[in-house]
């Protein structure tokens, strides 16, 4: 079956996917034109638990999903330390209201704390103008969200937010994802703490 | 590992030293549990920049009671195991 998502915004290409795989299809070719939609649709391989692959052609990307994945060949990584039930959500990029120079030294200190953590999120979701975060020069940064995605939290930032503030170009670290699987992550999750 | 640690007395002199040793980079972290300032927020820099830092808080409107300097050893994602106090 052939989908063609070319010329459709994010996050649809990765909804007419989602509909079809929810149905069962697994012999699925998604046609999209830009490589960020090509990222979302190979993310979403993975979360099916599905093979996937992808061509180029004149411009365009062609996502193919496939029969399930042989999981033998990709055994989980060890994930004590990693506490899966948990999603961090930052929409700001400093902690909490009031002076600037205060929230800007608490968000470094607070991402600072929980890279050093023994216990840390599954996940950490950035929106709005928290996406400058992990898309910033701000070194101490860059350098603790790394340094979690490293022990193995996966970090998602908002490409919509990204594209508004123009630093699409500019993520240090972490995957450009939409609102569609940030929300699925803070649903799943049994508690969202929200900076 | 070790790095040096600047804590101080108010979070007006912390934020103000971090524009003041902006040029060595400093990272901002919490206060380690261990210390006793009046001030949460601590700025930490390479032992080789310790000397350059003092001077430049030295330099500045920072009283030096303001202000309290450590060396730290610590385990490899950075917390503190020992602390020392520096002049």
């Amino acid at each position: 079956m052939l989908i063609d998502a070319r010329g459709k915004a994010c996050p649809m290409p990765v909804i007419m996917a989602k509909k079809e795989l929810d149905r069962g299809e697994r012999a699925l070719t998604v046609a999209v034109d830009n490589a960020m939609a090509l990222e979302n649709l190979r993310r979403l391989a993975i979360s099916f638990n599905t093979t996937f692959s992808s061509e180029e052609k004149d411009g365009d990307f062609f996502a193919s999903f496939g029969a399930k994945a042989d999981t033998s060949l990709c055994p989980p990584r060890a994930t004590d330390d990693i506490d899966s039930g948990c999603a961090v959500f930052i929409a700001r990029d400093a902690v909490g209201s009031g002076e600037r120079a205060l929230g800007e030294s608490l968000m470094k200190m607070a991402l600072y704390t929980l890279a050093q953590s023994d216990n840390i999120p599954g996940c950490i979701l950035f929106m709005n103008s928290g996406v400058k975060l992990p898309a910033g020069e701000e070194q101490q940064l860059t350098d603790s969200i790394s340094a979690l995605i490293k022990r193995g939290t996966e970090v998602l930032v908002c490409g919509t937010c990204l594209n508004f503030y123009g630093l699409t170009d500019k993520l240090k670290c972490g995957a450009v994802s939409n609102m569609y699987d940030m929300m699925e992550r803070m649903l799943a999750a049994k508690k969202v703490i929200s900076l | 590992m070790s790095y040096t640690l600047f804590t101080f007395e108010s979070a007006h002199g912390a934020i103000a030293a971090q524009s003041l040793l902006a040029r060595l980079s400093p990272v901002t972290m919490p206060v380690p549990r261990d210390i006793s300032a009046s001030c949460g927020i601590a700025l930490r820099v390479k032992d080789e920049d310790a000397e350059e830092a003092s001077r430049r808080l030295a330099g500045s409107d920072i009283g030096r009671d303001m202000y309290a300097c450590y060396r730290i050893t610590a385990d490899g994602r950075g917390r503190a195991v020992r602390i020392e106090k520096a002049e």
